[in-house]
């Protein structure tokens, strides 16, 4: 049997998601060892394990420390073009309480740490992640975004997470295209640091990022965007004449303006979206809606003539079920043309209410509708059975149904489901399966 | 008689075996080198693609590969999903063996797929696993292999045990 030529073995060398299984690699021959000098890339993470064996009396001593493993990866490495450092998601998880920790030694915002080994590889990073220890990060900001800033030239992608971060003295950094912020507390009120000082962005992940008071992204090349905003009422604007995907996760902002004409695929879930104010979407196709107060969304959303593939849910609790329900027919209103539609539990349950009160009307664009999926909420099978017939009367061109149950329903709802389904319409093709908070979909076959 | 309105075109590959098989033009397009060959020779339509150095069962493996997979259009879990009982089925040496054919065929996809798959399946392993699976003898002496690992010391904690 042949053995892989270098490259290859390289190739596999470097999709090894740690250093650590790296440096073993090292010892199985000299030919490893030589290959793995070639890996241009550095991968090291704090596990609970060693975190727990540097503190405990008996192992405290044979522990190396974790930044002087790293540093000398760094400077035993050939060239490197990516380094990812971090500590494991076990360690994210610590509570503050839980621990009293005054160290450093996991502290890798720590700018005086970031001196020791960014120099050597300033030139041809291209790639840096640092996942700081939040409990060694939190109270004390860092000034470690501006010497990134100021040596890396050539930095494509930069990732942040778990650190509190000074904007002061940043430099732009033009070949920065995709920058990710997690969990970090960034002293840039406005954003406005982020877009003067990297107007190439074309990713940008916003993920639980405080410190922001009036946040706008104003970026011309920025190509798709997450955000999730926590729960300050902020006002939220996006200029980006480039976007395509945008998933936003809001609360209750003061304000919403989006400038984002170019938008594709958008996902927004928001509590209450006040002063909602975007611009008509000339070319989206994709739209996913959350939100607590659905039928209000909807009557500020711009008309949507351009979607195609519509999901929508309600975020909203069962005691407020019998305030304003949003009826299906809301959606062919500002919808008229989609193909594709989707609906949660929620608001499978809020349609089906406003069905009993009121009925289900007929509207055009119901006749454009081939495919629906629904997670159903059941109180009453008969209702519901009553609500998808009218449904399947109403939507003449639908060719496939897909309807999901929770697994707390019985089985008799499911088999009295099924039967009804399949004999009141058996010419559409339907799909059967359950769905739960927080999991996958899951499919179930059931014999024809 | 054919009662397609259009035929589907097929395209020969012979493999190292000298066996002949007769694939679909649209997966056959997936291989960079067939790719290649047609386009520095337009007129060899008919004639069948020589590649000395696949294997019939390799290739008939990456065929099936192909076919049971779907159009680019599944869903991206669904691929994954796919991806993932492909490689779990196969040894090291078949693995091995695919890595090269893809490489050879330049399947960029694929040969992405199944480099992951081997990282995966070396992380965590102990060093005669790796040793093993590369095929590779300790050419160290008892000095450097004791130096070499007391600097590497650090990389030694929680190591699987092996399981083949």
């Amino acid at each position: 049997m042949e053995d892989l030529p270098p490259p290859l073995v390289v190739e596999i060398l470097s999709r090894l998601n740690d250093s650590t299984d790296l440096a073993r690699c090292r010892l199985a021959s000299k030919l490893l060892n030589s290959l793995s000098r070639e890996v241009r890339s550095v991968k090291l993470f704090c596990t609970l394990s060693r975190y727990l064996k540097s503190r405990s009396p008996e192992t405290k001593a044979h522990v190396t420390p974790f930044k002087t493993i790293f540093n000398n990866l760094v400077f035993e490495a050939r060239c490197l073009d990516s380094i990812s450092i971090g500590v494991d998601k076990s360690l994210r998880d610590i509570s503050y309480d839980d621990v009293d920790d005054e160290s450093d030694d996991l502290y890798l915002t720590d700018l005086s740490f970031v001196k020791q080994w960014l120099p050597k590889v300033s030139g041809e990073l291209r790639k840096l992640s640092i996942s700081d220890f939040w409990i060694q990060s939190c109270w004390r900001k860092s000034e470690v975004l501006s010497f990134i800033s100021s040596c890396c030239n050539g930095l494509a992608e930069l990732e942040m997470k778990n650190a509190w971060l000074s904007v002061d003295g940043l430099n732009p950094m033009s070949r920065l295209t995709n920058l990710r912020l997690e969990f970090v507390r960034l002293e840039d009120e406005d954003l406005n640091k982020v877009n003067d000082c990297f107007p190439s962005l074309q990713v940008l992940n916003l993920v639980g990022v405080g410190g922001l008071k009036d946040p706008k992204i104003r970026l011309l090349h920025l190509k798709s965007c997450l955000w999730t905003v926590s729960n300050a009422p902020l006002s939220l604007t996006i200029f980006a004449p480039c976007l395509v995907k945008f998933r936003l996760k809001c609360i209750k902002p003061k304000s919403l303006v989006l400038d984002t004409p170019s938008l594709y695929d958008f996902h927004l879930s928001v509590e209450e979206a006040n002063n909602f104010r975007v611009k008509e979407f000339c070319h989206l196709e994709n739209l996913h809606l959350e939100s607590s107060s659905l039928s209000s969304l909807l009557g500020t959303f711009p008309s949507g003539k351009s979607i195609k593939k519509l999901t929508v849910d309600s975020l909203k609790r069962f005691e407020a079920l019998e305030t304003k329900n949003f009826g299906l027919e809301a959606l062919f209103d500002v919808f008229p043309n989609v193909r594709s539609l989707s609906l949660g539990p929620g608001a499978w349950s809020e349609a089906e209410i406003s069905f009993r009160k009121a009925g289900l009307k007929d509207r055009n664009a119901m006749k454009e509708l081939t495919e629906i999926v629904a997670h159903l909420v059941v109180y009453d099978i008969e209702a519901t059975l009553s609500f998808i017939y009218s449904i399947l009367d109403k939507c003449t061109i639908l060719s496939d149904m897909a309807l999901l149950l929770h697994p707390k329903e019985d089985s008799g709802v499911a088999s009295s489901l099924i039967s009804g389904c399949t004999t009141y319409c058996p010419k559409v093709k339907w799909k059967w399966g359950m769905w739960k908070e927080g999991s996958k979909n899951m499919w179930v076959s059931v014999g024809t | 008689m054919s009662t397609d309105t259009v035929k589907t075109k097929k395209i020969i590959l012979r493999t190292a075996d000298k066996e002949e098989f007769e694939v679909d033009e649209a997966i056959a397009m997936e291989f960079g080198t067939v790719k290649s060959f047609f386009e520095e020779n337009p007129d060899a339509s008919e004639e069948p693609v020589p590649l000395p150095n696949v294997s019939s069962q390799c290739l008939l493996t990456i065929i099936e590969y192909f076919k049971s997979r779907g159009g680019s259009s599944s869903a991206e879990d669904e691929a994954k999903a796919y991806n993932e009982e492909f490689v779990k089925a196969r040894d090291n040496e078949s693995i091995k063996e695919l890595i090269l054919a893809a490489n050879y065929l330049n399947i960029k996809d694929m040969l992405d797929m199944l480099t992951q798959a081997v990282a995966d399946r070396i992380k965590n392993k102990s060093v005669e696993y790796v040793r093993r699976f590369f095929g590779v003898e300790n050419d160290y002496s008892p000095e450097e292999e004791a130096e070499l690992r007391s600097r590497n010391e650090w990389a030694f904690e929680g190591v699987d045990p092996d399981d083949d």
